[in-house]
């Protein structure tokens, strides 16, 4: 039989018409000064009164806060020219002749509105974090505002660089339209797509050299990639470290930059667990876990060397001098089979260690950021010392968080961001047993740990709050063996050929973007 | 035919009072709390008791199920299905701004399923055992077995990559739909292929084409205007449900495509556990899915004569 010549015809029609469309499709333009950054998921909180789109989570540098936080995590003046402490108030001068994108001149008082709003939006998280309460901004005159935490707080100034403290205009709801003193100002926001800024031309500073800048909401890994690939876009976050090898083969069209470390992967050791999570109450066999893992293999062969080897709980820079009195760990598998041997745990039938009829078991929970590979390599080194581990996937950010808080795990692998200049913050966070975080009752050591803490947070000099913070990580790292940290992880960024300024910032949310210019 | 429709909208009723009851209780059952999640996008770090304590009492979160569930089936009765707890708006006007984009998608992936199935299956029905019987079998086995988010990123090196004709991602352009539809499409063009092909062969047997042929007439008048008509009537009742399958399947290509659709907006919701969102979308999901099963099933009476008469109707 033959088929109609109709049905031919009908079929070339219809390829015509999808190369027809297919060549009308336009790609996104980045000519120019116009750059388009290829970025995760949209996660901006859009409510009224807690929105900080443009600032958190991805800052787009519309908003400034006082002080800028430097590359090696120092306080740097932005909008404050200088500050002072008199007794439990800082003193904030600010900066002459800075004006919002709109016209409008920068004053106390824009300072005191944006307080004011954050604590109308999140009270209990913003007096949780700076002690801040109803009173504590007070106008002094138009160009100098007093803050006075309900608490005394000493690391305020450290605090206040993190971009969820930038300045707004008075009158004005970043759920709507965020007006800040940057070099960009708002131009477009479209939930899930994109938002648009371009040069903020009334800046203060050195203004941006970037036209416009365009962050594409690109959540799926891969497509980012092939976003850049394609000449979509011009510069990508997060690259996927398994996709960071292939792209540096493209030297010459593509550049991959690795910025200083700025997050932490570490083991947090529930040392307060309930049985059957309570075997890690014991130091030695703490130790032994600590012992039995190879970092540099996990660095190397399972992340493919986007790592570096770290002792410390946070990034080495928040420690000065004194990171040094942080040791770490040695593989050494001899050791864990002493210690593990020391406690009673002798080897069973299959290799997993037992005492008086009890398997050496032990629960791993994660971060979701962690891939599969990741949380076996670490069951196979345990395995290898006679440790079983048995590993609870989350499948999501809010069950991990309903089982951290459930105490229901021995370890805890998390990646902790340093994206403020406080020293004393993740200790005193997530350690400090009179902290108000909800995690803390599985890991907090109290006694001297919180001496410690105290006394950091109560240091004047930058110094002295280093070194406490360097002595509370040693206690929660070479002595009591609380968190074993893995490894400093390095957040990858890749971009197009011609792309030039790009400075990449341990801390993702205080990344500048205005040094960023195209050379064609 | 009057009762029976009535019969069937009628039964939506209490159809959808059981999607109600699942989509509450299923998405209040998962692990994790909305305020904490809410209270870890704030913050940047880890909450604290009453910052936690403070959103739930400002989301309504430490009152019981029931009461809750009472409250929400009250309000979604009315049109509302509440205030979406991660962006503070109404879980209405969420959907309203995101189903086009769906519906977009959708409409176009049916369009490639149709033109894909529909010349296919009648060519691998006449051509039965021939070679374009055996490419059309191995299609709709390759079609039905590769996953979407392979065949997405096979079809982006190709035209994006390689070709530079389309868009990567994102709405922008014309072009912009075609591999998201193409995707979607290539997927649900499998089953309905096969379905018109063995419709096709089965129709193709019948007396009533013999005697066509017998009288003389062309190949191309029996095949087009007596077998295919007659064929078509279980792909008009398939399709219908197809296009369902296809409005709530949009997920993976939405977020590989970074296309903002219900599908997007659903995942997001799960992550953050923003409960009314998830629960509107179910029920208006469902509600959207079982409407199109009731126009299908209307469908095929309505084009089939001989279920008509056999209900006893008169249209």
């Amino acid at each position: 039989m033959r088929i109609p010549y109709s049905s031919y015809r009908i079929l070339f029609v219809l390829w015509l018409c999808f190369v027809a469309l297919a060549c009308g499709a336009g790609r996104g333009p980045h000519g120019g000064q116009e750059l388009v950054v290829g970025a995760r998921a949209d996660d901006y909180v859009v409510e009224p009164l807690k929105s900080k789109l443009g600032m958190y989570p991805l800052n787009a540098q519309i908003c400034e806060p006082l002080v800028r936080i430097s590359a090696d995590y120092g306080v740097e003046p932005l909008l404050a020219v200088r500050w002072e402490r008199r007794g439990d108030t800082w003193r904030f001068f600010l900066r002459p002749g800075v004006r919002f994108s709109t016209g409008q001149p920068l004053t106390s008082e824009a300072v005191r509105y944006t307080f004011a709003r954050l604590l109308q939006g999140d009270r209990a998280g913003i007096y949780q974090h700076l002690y801040l309460g109803e009173n504590s901004v007070q106008v002094v005159d138009e160009l100098t505002l007093d803050i006075t935490p309900e608490r005394p707080n000493l690391r305020l100034v450290e605090q206040i660089g993190h971009p969820n403290y930038g300045i707004i205009a008075p009158g004005t709801e970043p759920a709507v339209e965020p007006v800040g003193t940057g070099p960009f100002r708002f131009v477009e926001y479209r939930r899930g797509e994109w938002l648009k800024v371009e040069r903020n031309e009334k800046y203060w500073g050195t203004p941006a050299r970037l036209r416009r800048l365009t962050f594409r909401f690109l959540p799926d890994d891969t497509t980012r990639v092939l976003a850049l690939e394609a000449g979509e876009v011009g510069l990508i976050l997060d690259v996927p470290r398994e996709q960071a090898g292939t792209l540096r083969a493209r030297a010459g069209s593509i550049g991959v930059s690795e910025a200083p470390v700025g997050r932490v992967a570490a083991l947090f050791l529930n040392i307060h667990g309930q049985p059957p999570h309570d075997l890690l109450a014991n130091r030695n066999l703490r130790r032994a876990v600590a012992a039995a893992i190879d970092r540099r293999t996990l660095i190397e062969k399972v992340w493919e060397g986007n790592g570096e080897l770290l002792p410390t709980t946070g990034p080495r820079a928040m420690l000065g001098t004194h990171a040094q009195m942080v040791q770490g760990f040695a593989h050494d598998p001899g050791e864990a089979a002493r210690l593990l041997a020391q406690e009673g745990w002798l080897p069973g039938a299959d290799g997993v260690r037992v005492r008086g009829g009890r398997r050496l078991t032990l629960t791993l929970i994660a971060w979701t950021e962690f891939d599969a590979a990741t949380l076996e390599f670490l069951q196979a080194q345990l395995r290898s010392a006679g440790v079983e581990l048995e590993i609870a996937r989350s499948p999501d950010t809010a069950s991990y968080q309903k089982r951290v808080e459930s105490g229901e795990f021995d370890l805890d692998l998390e990646g902790t961001s340093q994206n403020d200049a406080n020293p004393m913050f993740l200790p005193a966070l997530r350690f400090y047993s009179k902290s108000t975080g909800k995690t803390v009752r599985h890991f907090a050591p109290g006694g001297r740990f919180d001496e410690i803490i105290e006394a950091g947070s109560g240091a004047v000099e930058r110094d002295e709050v280093m070194r406490r913070s360097a002595e509370a990580q040693r206690l929660l790292v070479d002595e009591e063996v609380i968190v074993i940290t893995l490894a400093g992880l390095k957040r990858i960024t890749a971009m197009r050929e011609g792309v030039r300024g790009f400075t990449p910032h341990p801390s993702l949310l205080n990344q500048r973007w205005d040094t960023i210019h195209i050379e064609r | 035919m009057k009762r029976h429709v009535l019969i069937r909208v009628l039964t939506l009723v209490p159809l959808w009072l059981g999607i109600s009851v699942l989509a509450f209780v299923l998405s209040n059952l998962a692990p994790g709390d909305p305020a904490t999640v809410m209270a870890y996008r704030l913050s940047d770090a880890p909450p604290g008791e009453e910052q936690i304590a403070a959103i739930r009492r400002e989301y309504h979160l430490d009152d019981s199920l029931p009461v809750r569930y009472a409250r929400w089936l009250g309000a979604a009765v009315r049109g509302d299905l509440g205030i979406s707890y991660r962006t503070r708006e109404p879980v209405l006007n969420e959907l309203a701004a995101r189903f086009p984009a769906t519906l977009k998608i959708a409409c176009a992936a049916l369009l490639v399923a149709l033109c894909v199935s529909l010349p296919l299956g009648v060519l691998a029905a006449v051509r039965r055992n021939q070679w374009p019987d055996h490419a059309a079998r191995a299609g709709t086995l390759l079609g039905a077995s590769l996953p979407s988010y392979w065949l997405a990123y096979l079809l982006i090196l190709v035209f994006a990559l390689w070709l530079g004709w389309l868009p990567v991602a994102g709405r922008e352009g014309a072009g912009a739909i075609v591999l998201p539809a193409l995707t979607l499409g290539l997927g649900a063009a499998a089953s309905l292929l096969r379905l018109t092909r063995s419709s096709m062969l089965e129709v193709l047997g019948e007396d009533y084409i013999r005697a066509a042929r017998a009288k003389g007439l062309g190949e191309r008048a029996v095949v087009w205007r007596h077998a295919l008509r007659n064929a078509l009537i279980p792909v008009v009742s398939v399709t219908g449900i197809t296009f369902g399958h296809l409005l709530g399947g949009a997920v993976i290509v939405e977020h590989i495509f970074a296309w903002p659709g219900v599908g997007s907006l659903l995942v997001n919701a799960i992550y953050d556990r923003d409960y009314p969102v998830i629960q509107g979308f179910v029920l208006f999901m469902g509600a959207v899915f079982t409407l199109l099963s009731l126009v299908a099933d209307l469908s095929y009476v309505w084009i089939d004569p001989r279920i008509r008469f056999a209900r006893g109707g008169r249209g």
